[in-house]
Protein backbone atom coordinates (compact mmCIF):
# COMPACT_ATOMS: atom_id res chain seq x y z
CA UNK A 1 0.00 0.00 0.00
CA UNK A 2 1.33 3.42 -0.76
CA UNK A 3 2.05 5.57 1.93
CA UNK A 4 1.42 9.01 0.68
CA UNK A 5 2.69 10.57 4.20
CA UNK A 6 6.05 9.01 3.06
CA UNK A 7 6.32 10.47 -0.03
CA UNK A 8 5.36 13.86 0.97
CA UNK A 9 8.10 13.86 3.17
CA UNK A 10 10.65 13.28 0.80
CA UNK A 11 9.56 15.28 -1.51
CA UNK A 12 10.46 18.02 1.30
CA UNK A 13 13.47 16.82 2.33
CA UNK A 14 14.56 16.78 -1.19
CA UNK A 15 13.21 20.60 -2.03
CA UNK A 16 14.69 21.72 1.52
CA UNK A 17 18.13 20.21 0.24
CA UNK A 18 17.71 22.02 -3.02
CA UNK A 19 17.77 25.67 -1.07
CA UNK A 20 20.66 24.95 1.06
CA UNK A 21 23.73 26.36 -0.01
CA UNK A 22 26.93 26.70 1.63
CA UNK A 23 29.86 29.23 1.76
CA UNK A 24 33.70 28.66 1.27
CA UNK A 25 37.16 30.49 -0.06
CA UNK A 26 36.73 34.30 -1.45
CA UNK A 27 37.66 34.68 -5.00
CA UNK A 28 36.89 38.85 -5.75
CA UNK A 29 36.59 40.53 -9.36
CA UNK A 30 37.56 43.07 -11.23
CA UNK A 31 34.73 44.49 -12.92
CA UNK A 32 31.50 45.74 -10.55
CA UNK A 33 28.01 44.11 -10.86
CA UNK A 34 28.12 42.17 -13.97
CA UNK A 35 31.94 41.41 -14.99
CA UNK A 36 32.48 41.62 -18.90
CA UNK A 37 33.26 38.48 -20.65
CA UNK A 38 34.72 37.51 -23.63
CA UNK A 39 32.54 36.22 -26.45
CA UNK A 40 33.61 32.84 -25.14
CA UNK A 41 35.74 30.60 -23.46
CA UNK A 42 38.03 29.85 -26.46
CA UNK A 43 40.30 33.49 -26.29
CA UNK A 44 43.60 34.04 -27.96
CA UNK A 45 46.68 35.58 -26.55
CA UNK A 46 49.15 37.04 -28.71
CA UNK A 47 52.44 38.26 -27.70
CA UNK A 48 53.55 41.75 -29.34
CA UNK A 49 55.83 41.21 -31.90
CA UNK A 50 57.60 43.95 -33.52
CA UNK A 51 59.07 45.48 -30.23
CA UNK A 52 62.26 43.93 -28.89
CA UNK A 53 62.65 43.51 -25.09
CA UNK A 54 65.16 45.81 -23.33
CA UNK A 55 65.82 44.49 -20.15
CA UNK A 56 63.91 41.30 -20.46
CA UNK A 57 66.08 38.89 -21.81
CA UNK A 58 63.68 36.33 -23.20
CA UNK A 59 63.07 37.01 -27.23
CA UNK A 60 58.82 36.91 -28.16
CA UNK A 61 59.39 33.06 -29.20
CA UNK A 62 60.61 32.39 -25.62
CA UNK A 63 57.69 34.28 -23.99
CA UNK A 64 54.98 33.01 -26.38
CA UNK A 65 56.15 29.58 -24.96
CA UNK A 66 56.26 30.86 -20.89
CA UNK A 67 52.35 32.02 -21.80
CA UNK A 68 51.46 28.66 -23.51
CA UNK A 69 53.09 26.88 -20.23
CA UNK A 70 51.41 29.36 -17.97
CA UNK A 71 47.76 28.97 -20.02
CA UNK A 72 47.95 24.89 -20.13
CA UNK A 73 49.36 24.44 -16.78
CA UNK A 74 47.08 26.99 -14.40
CA UNK A 75 44.03 28.10 -16.47
CA UNK A 76 43.19 25.07 -18.70
CA UNK A 77 43.50 22.91 -16.07
CA UNK A 78 39.76 23.41 -14.75
CA UNK A 79 37.67 21.06 -15.55
CA UNK A 80 34.33 22.75 -14.13
CA UNK A 81 35.16 25.50 -16.73
CA UNK A 82 34.71 25.88 -20.53
CA UNK A 83 38.13 28.16 -20.50
CA UNK A 84 40.33 27.58 -22.96
CA UNK A 85 43.48 29.75 -23.55
CA UNK A 86 44.94 29.32 -26.91
CA UNK A 87 48.51 31.49 -27.17
CA UNK A 88 48.73 31.79 -31.67
CA UNK A 89 51.03 34.04 -32.00
CA UNK A 90 51.88 37.40 -32.67
CA UNK A 91 50.52 40.84 -33.13
CA UNK A 92 51.60 44.59 -33.51
CA UNK A 93 51.32 47.37 -30.86
CA UNK A 94 51.78 51.48 -31.77
CA UNK A 95 53.82 51.27 -28.51
CA UNK A 96 55.76 50.25 -25.15
CA UNK A 97 52.82 52.02 -23.52
CA UNK A 98 50.00 49.77 -22.08
CA UNK A 99 47.04 52.45 -24.00
CA UNK A 100 49.05 50.93 -27.02
CA UNK A 101 48.07 47.13 -26.08
CA UNK A 102 44.87 47.63 -25.89
CA UNK A 103 44.90 49.50 -29.04
CA UNK A 104 46.01 46.13 -30.30
CA UNK A 105 43.80 44.32 -28.95
CA UNK A 106 40.33 43.04 -29.84
CA UNK A 107 38.26 40.74 -27.35
CA UNK A 108 41.04 39.06 -27.00
CA UNK A 109 44.62 39.30 -24.58
CA UNK A 110 47.83 40.70 -25.63
CA UNK A 111 51.12 40.72 -23.55
CA UNK A 112 54.04 42.36 -24.09
CA UNK A 113 56.82 43.95 -22.68
CA UNK A 114 56.29 47.80 -21.10
CA UNK A 115 57.76 50.85 -19.98
CA UNK A 116 54.37 52.49 -18.83
CA UNK A 117 54.82 54.80 -16.33
CA UNK A 118 52.58 52.46 -14.35
CA UNK A 119 54.62 49.85 -13.72
CA UNK A 120 57.85 52.09 -13.14
CA UNK A 121 58.73 50.85 -9.71
CA UNK A 122 61.08 48.20 -8.87
CA UNK A 123 58.88 45.81 -7.18
CA UNK A 124 56.30 45.43 -9.62
CA UNK A 125 56.95 42.71 -12.22
CA UNK A 126 54.11 43.01 -14.40
CA UNK A 127 50.51 44.42 -14.35
CA UNK A 128 47.45 42.92 -16.30
CA UNK A 129 44.20 44.04 -16.66
CA UNK A 130 41.34 44.88 -18.96
CA UNK A 131 39.32 47.81 -20.78
CA UNK A 132 35.84 47.21 -21.83
CA UNK A 133 34.19 49.20 -24.72
CA UNK A 134 31.30 48.67 -26.69
CA UNK A 135 31.13 44.68 -26.64
CA UNK A 136 34.58 44.70 -27.19
CA UNK A 137 37.31 43.27 -24.37
CA UNK A 138 40.87 43.80 -24.50
CA UNK A 139 42.86 42.51 -22.02
CA UNK A 140 46.08 43.09 -21.40
CA UNK A 141 49.52 42.13 -19.72
CA UNK A 142 52.73 44.37 -19.22
CA UNK A 143 55.49 42.98 -18.26
CA UNK A 144 57.92 45.64 -16.33
CA UNK A 145 60.95 46.21 -18.62
CA UNK A 146 62.26 49.36 -17.34
CA UNK A 147 65.63 49.15 -16.54
CA UNK A 148 65.94 47.68 -12.55
CA UNK A 149 62.55 45.38 -13.82
CA UNK A 150 62.39 42.14 -11.25
CA UNK A 151 61.37 39.87 -14.00
CA UNK A 152 64.64 38.61 -15.68
CA UNK A 153 65.77 37.41 -12.39
CA UNK A 154 63.11 35.12 -11.48
CA UNK A 155 63.29 31.73 -11.87
CA UNK A 156 61.74 29.76 -14.64
CA UNK A 157 58.67 28.53 -12.86
CA UNK A 158 57.94 32.43 -11.36
CA UNK A 159 57.61 33.31 -14.48
CA UNK A 160 55.24 31.06 -15.67
CA UNK A 161 53.42 31.82 -12.56
CA UNK A 162 53.67 35.78 -13.05
CA UNK A 163 52.28 35.41 -16.44
CA UNK A 164 49.57 32.82 -15.40
CA UNK A 165 48.71 35.68 -12.89
CA UNK A 166 48.54 38.60 -14.93
CA UNK A 167 46.36 36.62 -17.45
CA UNK A 168 43.90 35.93 -14.53
CA UNK A 169 43.84 39.96 -14.17
CA UNK A 170 42.91 40.17 -17.88
CA UNK A 171 40.12 37.50 -17.86
CA UNK A 172 38.63 39.63 -15.32
CA UNK A 173 39.78 38.29 -11.83
CA UNK A 174 40.92 40.44 -9.20
CA UNK A 175 43.29 39.90 -6.07
CA UNK A 176 42.83 36.46 -3.58
CA UNK A 177 43.29 36.33 0.31
CA UNK A 178 44.73 32.75 0.26
CA UNK A 179 48.29 33.36 0.41
CA UNK A 180 48.26 29.52 -1.66
CA UNK A 181 46.24 31.17 -5.04
CA UNK A 182 48.02 32.06 -8.04
CA UNK A 183 45.77 35.06 -7.63
CA UNK A 184 47.24 36.47 -4.32
CA UNK A 185 48.85 39.57 -4.32
CA UNK A 186 52.28 38.99 -3.37
CA UNK A 187 54.28 36.23 -4.72
CA UNK A 188 56.43 34.04 -2.36
CA UNK A 189 54.76 30.77 -2.22
CA UNK A 190 55.50 27.84 -4.79
CA UNK A 191 52.87 28.25 -7.20
CA UNK A 192 52.40 24.70 -9.09
CA UNK A 193 48.76 24.96 -9.69
CA UNK A 194 45.43 26.43 -9.01
CA UNK A 195 43.87 26.56 -5.89
CA UNK A 196 40.37 25.57 -5.42
CA UNK A 197 39.74 30.00 -5.28
CA UNK A 198 41.26 30.53 -8.30
CA UNK A 199 39.11 27.37 -10.16
CA UNK A 200 35.74 28.99 -8.58
CA UNK A 201 36.83 32.34 -10.38
CA UNK A 202 37.60 31.14 -13.30
CA UNK A 203 34.45 28.28 -13.55
CA UNK A 204 32.07 32.05 -12.21
CA UNK A 205 33.25 33.75 -15.31
CA UNK A 206 33.04 30.63 -18.28
CA UNK A 207 31.27 27.75 -16.69
CA UNK A 208 29.99 24.93 -19.10
CA UNK A 209 26.63 24.73 -20.61
CA UNK A 210 24.15 22.20 -20.10
CA UNK A 211 24.33 20.63 -23.04
CA UNK A 212 22.50 17.31 -22.70
CA UNK A 213 22.80 18.00 -19.11
CA UNK A 214 26.28 18.25 -19.15
CA UNK A 215 26.70 15.35 -20.85
CA UNK A 216 27.83 16.84 -24.04
CA UNK A 217 29.53 19.32 -25.28
CA UNK A 218 32.40 19.60 -22.62
CA UNK A 219 34.15 15.50 -22.79
CA UNK A 220 37.41 16.93 -24.22
CA UNK A 221 38.84 18.12 -27.21
CA UNK A 222 35.95 18.06 -29.21
CA UNK A 223 34.05 21.05 -29.43
CA UNK A 224 31.37 22.72 -31.28
CA UNK A 225 31.88 26.99 -31.72
CA UNK A 226 30.31 28.63 -28.62
CA UNK A 227 27.74 31.32 -29.09
CA UNK A 228 28.92 34.44 -27.80
CA UNK A 229 28.70 34.99 -24.18
CA UNK A 230 25.64 36.39 -22.85
CA UNK A 231 25.82 36.37 -18.54
CA UNK A 232 22.30 37.76 -18.16
CA UNK A 233 20.62 35.73 -20.33
CA UNK A 234 22.26 32.63 -19.56
CA UNK A 235 21.73 32.49 -15.58
CA UNK A 236 17.72 33.32 -16.45
CA UNK A 237 17.55 30.32 -19.14
CA UNK A 238 19.44 28.27 -16.23
CA UNK A 239 17.53 29.39 -14.07
CA UNK A 240 14.22 28.80 -15.93
CA UNK A 241 15.42 25.22 -17.25
CA UNK A 242 16.44 24.20 -13.52
CA UNK A 243 12.73 25.29 -12.20
CA UNK A 244 10.62 23.50 -15.17
CA UNK A 245 12.70 20.66 -14.62
CA UNK A 246 12.51 20.35 -10.88
CA UNK A 247 8.79 21.01 -11.05
CA UNK A 248 8.18 18.54 -13.23
CA UNK A 249 10.41 15.36 -11.53
CA UNK A 250 8.06 16.21 -8.65
CA UNK A 251 5.19 16.32 -10.59
CA UNK A 252 6.03 12.93 -12.50
CA UNK A 253 7.29 11.50 -9.03
CA UNK A 254 4.03 12.30 -7.36
CA UNK A 255 1.89 10.94 -10.48
CA UNK A 256 3.54 8.00 -10.19
CA UNK A 257 3.73 7.14 -6.51
CA UNK A 258 0.02 8.16 -6.27
CA UNK A 259 -1.00 6.07 -9.50
CA UNK A 260 -2.77 3.51 -7.05
CA UNK A 261 -4.85 6.41 -5.32
CA UNK A 262 -5.64 8.08 -8.78
CA UNK A 263 -6.98 4.98 -9.95
CA UNK A 264 -9.17 4.37 -6.56
CA UNK A 265 -10.10 7.58 -7.42
CA UNK A 266 -11.23 7.49 -10.55
CA UNK A 267 -13.09 4.38 -10.46
CA UNK A 268 -15.48 6.13 -7.51
CA UNK A 269 -16.03 8.86 -9.47
CA UNK A 270 -16.48 7.14 -12.35
CA UNK A 271 -18.97 4.05 -10.67
CA UNK A 272 -20.85 6.98 -8.88
CA UNK A 273 -21.21 9.09 -12.33
CA UNK A 274 -22.40 5.64 -14.01
CA UNK A 275 -24.94 5.17 -11.44
CA UNK A 276 -26.05 8.67 -11.58
CA UNK A 277 -26.71 8.71 -14.89
CA UNK A 278 -28.33 5.52 -14.77
CA UNK A 279 -30.77 5.99 -12.42
CA UNK A 280 -31.24 8.97 -14.14
CA UNK A 281 -31.80 7.77 -17.57
CA UNK A 282 -33.62 4.00 -16.59
CA UNK A 283 -36.13 5.80 -13.72
CA UNK A 284 -37.64 7.72 -16.50
CA UNK A 285 -38.11 4.71 -18.44
CA UNK A 286 -40.92 2.78 -17.52
CA UNK A 287 -39.69 -0.83 -16.88
CA UNK A 288 -41.10 -4.11 -18.67
CA UNK A 289 -43.29 -4.97 -15.99
CA UNK A 290 -44.88 -1.77 -16.17
CA UNK A 291 -45.12 -2.22 -20.08
CA UNK A 292 -46.69 -5.32 -19.24
CA UNK A 293 -49.17 -4.18 -16.82
CA UNK A 294 -49.78 -1.34 -18.62
CA UNK A 295 -50.79 -3.63 -21.99
CA UNK B 1 19.54 16.92 -28.16
CA UNK B 2 16.52 17.87 -26.86
CA UNK B 3 14.58 15.17 -28.61
CA UNK B 4 17.59 12.57 -27.01
CA UNK B 5 16.81 14.39 -24.00
CA UNK B 6 13.31 13.91 -23.98
CA UNK B 7 13.20 10.94 -25.21
CA UNK B 8 15.36 9.43 -22.18
CA UNK B 9 12.88 11.02 -19.73
CA UNK B 10 10.01 9.30 -21.67
CA UNK B 11 11.62 6.05 -21.33
CA UNK B 12 12.44 6.31 -18.07
CA UNK B 13 8.82 7.50 -16.68
CA UNK B 14 7.12 4.95 -19.38
CA UNK B 15 9.62 1.88 -17.65
CA UNK B 16 9.18 3.23 -13.61
CA UNK B 17 5.74 2.78 -13.35
CA UNK B 18 6.39 -1.18 -14.17
CA UNK B 19 8.95 -1.83 -11.85
CA UNK B 20 7.89 0.57 -8.80
CA UNK B 21 6.51 -1.97 -6.68
CA UNK B 22 9.87 -3.59 -7.16
CA UNK B 23 12.30 -0.63 -6.63
CA UNK B 24 13.77 0.05 -3.49
CA UNK B 25 15.16 3.69 -2.42
CA UNK B 26 17.87 3.80 -1.06
CA UNK B 27 19.52 7.27 1.19
CA UNK B 28 24.12 7.72 1.31
CA UNK B 29 26.02 9.99 2.80
CA UNK B 30 29.66 9.98 2.99
CA UNK B 31 32.68 12.26 1.69
CA UNK B 32 33.51 13.85 -1.64
CA UNK B 33 36.74 14.81 -3.03
CA UNK B 34 36.04 16.91 -6.27
CA UNK B 35 39.24 16.68 -7.91
CA UNK B 36 42.29 14.71 -6.17
CA UNK B 37 45.76 15.97 -6.13
CA UNK B 38 44.53 18.63 -8.71
CA UNK B 39 44.47 21.61 -6.61
CA UNK B 40 47.22 23.61 -5.02
CA UNK B 41 46.43 23.38 -0.99
CA UNK B 42 49.45 25.20 0.64
CA UNK B 43 51.96 27.25 0.14
CA UNK B 44 54.55 24.85 -0.96
CA UNK B 45 52.78 23.75 -4.16
CA UNK B 46 51.47 20.37 -2.69
CA UNK B 47 47.75 19.26 -4.25
CA UNK B 48 44.75 18.19 -2.26
CA UNK B 49 44.59 14.77 -1.50
CA UNK B 50 41.27 13.61 0.07
CA UNK B 51 38.86 16.25 0.49
CA UNK B 52 36.29 15.91 3.28
CA UNK B 53 32.93 17.31 1.49
CA UNK B 54 30.25 16.06 2.64
CA UNK B 55 27.14 14.38 0.55
CA UNK B 56 24.05 13.35 0.72
CA UNK B 57 22.25 11.44 -1.63
CA UNK B 58 18.71 9.96 -2.61
CA UNK B 59 19.10 6.52 -4.77
CA UNK B 60 16.60 3.78 -6.74
CA UNK B 61 17.45 0.80 -7.24
CA UNK B 62 15.15 -0.56 -10.55
CA UNK B 63 15.73 -4.13 -11.33
CA UNK B 64 16.26 -4.95 -15.22
CA UNK B 65 14.31 -7.62 -16.54
CA UNK B 66 16.27 -8.35 -19.72
CA UNK B 67 17.71 -11.68 -20.71
CA UNK B 68 21.23 -10.04 -21.00
CA UNK B 69 21.31 -7.88 -18.38
CA UNK B 70 20.52 -10.16 -15.57
CA UNK B 71 21.23 -9.34 -12.24
CA UNK B 72 21.77 -5.65 -13.30
CA UNK B 73 20.02 -3.21 -11.50
CA UNK B 74 19.38 0.63 -12.94
CA UNK B 75 20.47 2.98 -9.97
CA UNK B 76 19.68 6.76 -10.31
CA UNK B 77 20.40 8.89 -7.62
CA UNK B 78 20.48 12.66 -6.81
CA UNK B 79 22.63 14.12 -4.20
CA UNK B 80 23.99 17.64 -2.83
CA UNK B 81 27.50 18.07 -2.07
CA UNK B 82 28.53 20.45 0.37
CA UNK B 83 31.49 22.16 0.59
CA UNK B 84 33.31 21.69 4.01
CA UNK B 85 36.59 24.25 3.50
CA UNK B 86 37.07 27.72 5.54
CA UNK B 87 33.09 29.08 5.85
CA UNK B 88 32.60 32.84 5.07
CA UNK B 89 30.17 35.05 3.53
CA UNK B 90 31.84 36.30 0.58
CA UNK B 91 30.42 33.62 -1.79
CA UNK B 92 28.66 30.41 -1.88
CA UNK B 93 29.73 27.28 -4.15
CA UNK B 94 27.59 23.94 -3.60
CA UNK B 95 27.23 20.79 -6.23
CA UNK B 96 23.86 19.07 -7.30
CA UNK B 97 24.72 15.84 -8.92
CA UNK B 98 22.39 13.41 -10.89
CA UNK B 99 24.23 10.05 -11.66
CA UNK B 100 22.68 7.21 -13.88
CA UNK B 101 24.86 4.78 -13.28
CA UNK B 102 24.09 0.64 -13.52
CA UNK B 103 25.22 -2.15 -10.72
CA UNK B 104 25.70 -5.25 -11.93
CA UNK B 105 25.94 -7.70 -8.63
CA UNK B 106 28.37 -9.83 -9.93
CA UNK B 107 29.10 -11.41 -6.74
CA UNK B 108 26.54 -12.09 -3.97
CA UNK B 109 25.93 -9.10 -1.91
CA UNK B 110 28.88 -7.44 -4.24
CA UNK B 111 28.28 -4.62 -6.77
CA UNK B 112 30.07 -3.06 -9.87
CA UNK B 113 28.70 0.24 -10.24
CA UNK B 114 29.12 2.15 -13.66
CA UNK B 115 27.57 4.40 -15.83
CA UNK B 116 27.58 8.20 -16.21
CA UNK B 117 27.11 12.01 -14.02
CA UNK B 118 26.34 15.25 -14.27
CA UNK B 119 27.69 17.44 -11.60
CA UNK B 120 26.23 21.01 -11.62
CA UNK B 121 28.31 23.50 -9.90
CA UNK B 122 27.05 26.54 -8.78
CA UNK B 123 28.78 29.48 -7.98
CA UNK B 124 27.57 32.83 -6.86
CA UNK B 125 27.45 35.89 -4.21
CA UNK B 126 25.40 38.68 -2.88
CA UNK B 127 27.53 41.24 -4.60
CA UNK B 128 29.08 44.16 -3.09
CA UNK B 129 32.82 46.10 -2.76
CA UNK B 130 35.75 44.62 -0.94
CA UNK B 131 39.06 46.84 -0.33
CA UNK B 132 41.37 44.34 -0.66
CA UNK B 133 45.89 44.82 -0.49
CA UNK B 134 46.73 45.25 -4.61
CA UNK B 135 50.74 45.20 -3.77
CA UNK B 136 51.65 48.13 -3.21
CA UNK B 137 48.78 49.83 -1.95
CA UNK B 138 44.95 48.66 -1.56
CA UNK B 139 42.01 48.51 -4.38
CA UNK B 140 38.17 47.64 -4.51
CA UNK B 141 37.45 44.71 -5.58
CA UNK B 142 34.24 43.23 -6.24
CA UNK B 143 32.24 40.12 -4.93
CA UNK B 144 30.25 37.97 -7.70
CA UNK B 145 26.33 38.92 -7.80
CA UNK B 146 24.65 36.57 -9.93
CA UNK B 147 25.00 32.55 -9.38
CA UNK B 148 25.89 31.04 -12.23
CA UNK B 149 25.67 26.62 -12.61
CA UNK B 150 28.73 25.13 -14.64
CA UNK B 151 27.75 21.50 -15.98
CA UNK B 152 30.24 18.83 -15.54
CA UNK B 153 29.93 15.19 -17.47
CA UNK B 154 31.48 12.02 -15.95
CA UNK B 155 32.12 8.71 -16.30
CA UNK B 156 31.95 6.36 -13.34
CA UNK B 157 33.13 3.44 -11.35
CA UNK B 158 32.80 1.88 -8.66
CA UNK B 159 31.91 -0.80 -6.26
CA UNK B 160 29.53 -1.66 -3.53
CA UNK B 161 29.21 -4.03 -0.65
CA UNK B 162 26.25 -4.73 1.06
CA UNK B 163 27.28 -5.86 5.01
CA UNK B 164 25.27 -8.93 6.41
CA UNK B 165 27.26 -9.48 9.36
CA UNK B 166 24.70 -9.51 12.59
CA UNK B 167 25.89 -7.49 15.56
CA UNK B 168 27.04 -4.42 13.03
CA UNK B 169 26.35 -1.12 14.93
CA UNK B 170 24.62 0.00 12.11
CA UNK B 171 22.35 -3.03 11.61
CA UNK B 172 18.80 -2.38 12.36
CA UNK B 173 15.52 -3.77 12.03
CA UNK B 174 14.23 -1.50 9.44
CA UNK B 175 17.38 -0.43 6.76
CA UNK B 176 20.30 -2.67 6.08
CA UNK B 177 23.62 -0.83 5.65
CA UNK B 178 26.31 -0.77 2.57
CA UNK B 179 29.36 0.65 1.77
CA UNK B 180 30.61 2.04 -1.50
CA UNK B 181 33.88 3.68 -3.26
CA UNK B 182 33.48 5.17 -6.45
CA UNK B 183 35.27 6.77 -8.65
CA UNK B 184 34.55 9.90 -11.21
CA UNK B 185 36.30 10.68 -14.60
CA UNK B 186 35.71 14.55 -15.66
CA UNK B 187 36.47 15.38 -18.74
CA UNK B 188 38.55 12.09 -19.41
CA UNK B 189 39.21 13.08 -23.50
CA UNK B 190 41.15 16.48 -22.42
CA UNK B 191 44.28 15.36 -21.05
CA UNK B 192 44.89 19.26 -19.55
CA UNK B 193 41.58 19.28 -17.74
CA UNK B 194 40.87 16.02 -16.97
CA UNK B 195 40.23 15.07 -13.13
CA UNK B 196 39.53 12.48 -10.57
CA UNK B 197 36.79 12.37 -8.43
CA UNK B 198 36.67 9.71 -5.48
CA UNK B 199 33.82 9.11 -3.40
CA UNK B 200 33.54 6.84 -0.27
CA UNK B 201 29.60 6.52 0.91
CA UNK B 202 27.72 4.56 3.62
CA UNK B 203 23.91 3.60 1.99
CA UNK B 204 21.00 2.43 3.72
CA UNK B 205 18.38 0.15 2.08
CA UNK B 206 15.28 0.20 4.27
CA UNK B 207 13.91 -3.42 4.09
CA UNK B 208 10.13 -2.42 3.96
CA UNK B 209 11.14 0.09 1.10
CA UNK B 210 10.14 3.85 1.05
CA UNK B 211 7.42 4.15 -0.97
CA UNK B 212 5.52 1.32 -0.26
CA UNK B 213 5.16 -0.16 3.23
Amino acid sequence: MISLGKVLKNITVLGLLGLTMTSTNAFVLLGSSAPPRYPSGDIQIKLVGNQACSTITESTEELIEIAREAADDFWNTVHTSSINLMVTGKVSAGGKDIADFISAANNNIVIGCSTDSIIYSTSTIAVGGYSYTSGNLKGYVALNDHSGSPFPSLSRRDKVATLAHEIGHALGIGHSEKDFALMFYASGAVYNYLSQDDADAITYLYPHDSTFNGLGGNCGSISKLPEPYDGNKKNSQTKKTLIIRFFAFIIGFSIISSRRLIKRLYHNILKVRCNLVYKLLVSKWPSAQEVERKA
Amino acid sequence: MRFIKVSFFSLLVAFLPFYLKEVKAYVSFGSFTPALLKYQADSYGTTNFLDLNFMLGGHLKIPLKFKYLKNHFFRPEVGLIFESSEMDDEYFRSTTYILYSLAWEFKRNTFLRYGVGTFIDRVGGMGGSKLQNNGSSYATFYRPISTVFSYTSSINLGIEYELTYRGLPLESRKYRPLIRFETFTFSPLNSKKRALGVSVNMLFIPKKGVFYD
